[in-house]
């Protein structure tokens, strides 16, 4: 069973002649441990898709549901879903600049309730994992870019969901920095048996999907999957 | 680093109890705890800011719990005489019903037929004059009470010296000692007579007003109405009814009778005419400057947060979180301010009883928890605006680069 099912997303923005439709008719289904590689240029509608697959955009017309339950943002319990069951990647890290790496990557699990003198080890732990181990108590603006992503990545990971969703990970980082960060993800998505969304515009990231769509105006190709090399 | 070490890592985080109710427990003590942390460390992360304004909360709060610490003194000041006076009736003129603002006179030929009214047990009389006394480079306003030697009506509580007064003696206020550096034993110029101080009483002002406890022919001379008295202290017999004696004196042409507590709430409801309300009114202003110093701060540092609140909102932060955040930092922000505030206004307040106590400040633990209350509320509703922000914060927002 998939784990993200999405079908007939269509999101339109504005109403009437200025009206302008970011996704139409959107569908994909995503496995557990499977990495998805979601291609396009800017503009094509990928960042509005992946806001209706995470649940912080509501889409026009169409569903969404992750591992079984349907996606609905104005659903109250919607947040505490999400916390549980996705973690984000972005292209920006989106760290708070007042927590160290530890408290940012506690931040989840703190929000779930799980007391600070568990969290705390569990983030650490996660961050060592991840290479971290001597920045643990470091804030966001002395850690580099590629530091700051696995930072990014760490709080995605720690409170173990079932999804990952992350939208251009590698934009802000160099090339040897980026292809790190992208095989950790990938790697945590396969061995985990995440289902895994990368977002990109970047054609040198497909050797690290399963599967490959492309997305154009809004729309997924037919038949443009790319076949991923072995 | 191996990813199998990796995926070791991350299967460490479980939760840490299977029951229900051990797991709900945790789970909102630590949402709690992720509000104040949060909270906490965005007040801290932003010292100066936030120090500063504190600092501002502070004043208004200082000025809050002084002003209000002056209406108490003021208040309660303005009946210890009566309170302290012994006296279950005064009888006055006729039309006279306070002590503070009005010139009573009473002939002095009437205090044996209101002694010999059933259930009086004795009347002492007293003589008091309104009048700035120029000391000092000040003009100093003084109440000056004549008594009769041995009678009630003198002074009631005394720093040192003696309370009894002779011909050309006086017992003084300790402001009016503190402000124009007396001492018992100095000569003090009273309008044109010389007197020595015999004591140094406490607590013996009214609003400002400095107690001078004199002897009445002193008093009736500084009044100039011949043998006549301001007010007639009236002790009753044990069961006697204050309402029959007040009736028994009502009846005597040209004077009439109030109860203590009726005097003193004359008193008081003047002295809340004349001082308190325009007190509060600056009270008033003071509260509504600290709420909106508060709601600015809060709303600026919820705005310059934006995106950190958009990115709690996009992993899962609910509501609770996030406003609780809001709020605790509302109220670690105001208790700040009034912990400064209240200090200050302590600090003022010594400052004035000590070296200028024509103006003070009662700062009672009831008060302080009262204004504190107040103050804390009122804060409260300036931590609306930034609620009503992260309403509206789009966690879309973590999706820009």
């Amino acid at each position: 069973m998939s784990v993200i099912v999405a079908s007939g997303l269509t999101r339109v923005f504005g109403r009437g002649p200025n009206a302008v439709t970011a996704v139409r008719g959107a569908g994909i289904q995503v496995e557990a441990g499977e990495v998805l590689l979601l291609l396009g240029p800017s503009g094509s509608g990928k960042t509005t898709l992946v806001s209706m697959i995470g649940g912080l955009l509501t889409p026009t017309s169409g569903s969404v549901t992750i591992a079984g339950r349907t996606i609905d943002p104005a659903d109250p319990s919607m947040p505490a879903f999400r916390l549980r069951t996705v973690g984000f990647v972005f292209q920006s890290f989106n760290l708070l600049a007042s927590l160290t790496a530890t408290e940012n990557v506690a931040v989840p699990l703190r929000l779930r309730g799980v007391p600070r003198r568990h969290a705390s080890p569990q983030a650490a732990s996660m961050l060592e994992q991840l290479g971290l181990g001597d920045r643990l108590h470091l804030k966001p603006g002395v850690l580099s870019g590629g530091e700051r992503q696995r930072v990014s990545l760490a709080r995605a990971l720690v409170g173990d969901p079932r999804v990952i969703l992350a939208d251009e990970p590698t934009a802000s980082l160099d090339t040897a920095t980026g292809r790190e960060a992208i095989r950790l993800l990938t790697a945590r998505a396969r061995q985990g048996g995440l289902a895994c969304v990368v977002v990109t515009h970047d054609t040198r990231l497909i050797e690290f999907a399963d599967r490959v769509l492309h997305l154009e105006d809004g729309r997924i190709l037919e038949g443009a999957e790319t076949p991923v090399p072995v | 680093m191996g990813d199998d070490s990796l995926l070791e890592g991350i299967l460490q985080v479980r939760p840490t109890s299977n029951d229900p109710d051990t797991v709900r427990a945790e789970a909102w003590r630590g949402r709690v705890a992720a509000a104040l942390f949060i909270a906490w460390r965005n007040l801290t992360g932003e010292r100066r800011r936030w120090g500063i304004s504190a600092a501002a909360l502070g004043i208004a709060a200082c000025l809050v719990f002084f002003l209000e610490g002056v209406s108490a003194w003021i208040t309660d000041s303005s009946t210890a005489y009566v309170d302290h006076s012994g006296a279950r009736l005064f009888v006055a003129e006729r039309g006279i019903d306070d002590l503070l603002f009005a010139q009573s006179s009473i002939s002095r030929t009437l205090l044996p037929r209101i002694q010999a009214i059933p259930g009086v047990a004795s009347v002492a009389s007293v003589v008091t004059v309104n009048g700035l006394l120029p000391i000092s480079g000040n003009h100093l306003p003084i109440y000056v009470v004549g008594f009769e030697a041995g009678g009630r009506g003198g002074p009631w509580n005394l720093d040192s010296g003696s309370a009894s007064v002779s011909s050309g003696q006086a017992v003084i206020d300790r402001g009016l000692a503190t402000i124009a550096g007396l001492r018992v034993g100095n000569a003090l110029q009273l309008f044109s007579h010389r007197l020595t101080i015999a004591g140094i009483s406490n607590g013996t002002d009214a609003a400002g007003d400095f107690l001078i406890f004199v002897s009445l022919p002193l008093a009736q001379s500084i009044a100039g109405q011949g043998d006549a008295v301001s007010y007639a202290l009236l002790q009753l017999r044990p069961g006697a009814a204050a309402s029959a004696v007040s009736s028994a004196v009502n009846a005597i042409p040209g004077v009439h009778a109030l109860e203590t507590a009726d005097l003193a709430a004359n008193d008081r409801a003047a002295i809340v005419d004349s001082f308190d309300r325009p007190l509060q009114i600056i009270v008033l202003v003071a509260l509504v400057v600290g709420v909106l110093i508060a709601a600015i701060v809060l709303y600026t540092a919820t705005v310059e947060h934006s995106r950190d609140y958009a990115v709690l909102k996009a992993i899962g932060a609910g509501p609770g979180v996030m406003y609780g955040s809001a709020v605790a930092q509302c109220v670690v922000l105001s208790i700040c301010g009034l912990l400064l505030g209240l200090a200050v206004a302590a600090a003022l307040s010594f400052v004035f009883f000590t070296w200028y106590p024509l103006l003070q400040s009662e700062l009672t633990p009831g008060l302080i928890g009262a204004v504190s209350l107040v103050v804390l509320a009122a804060n409260l509703c300036a931590v609306l605006l930034p609620i009503r922000h992260l309403r509206r914060v789009d966690p879309q927002e973590v999706f820009k680069a």
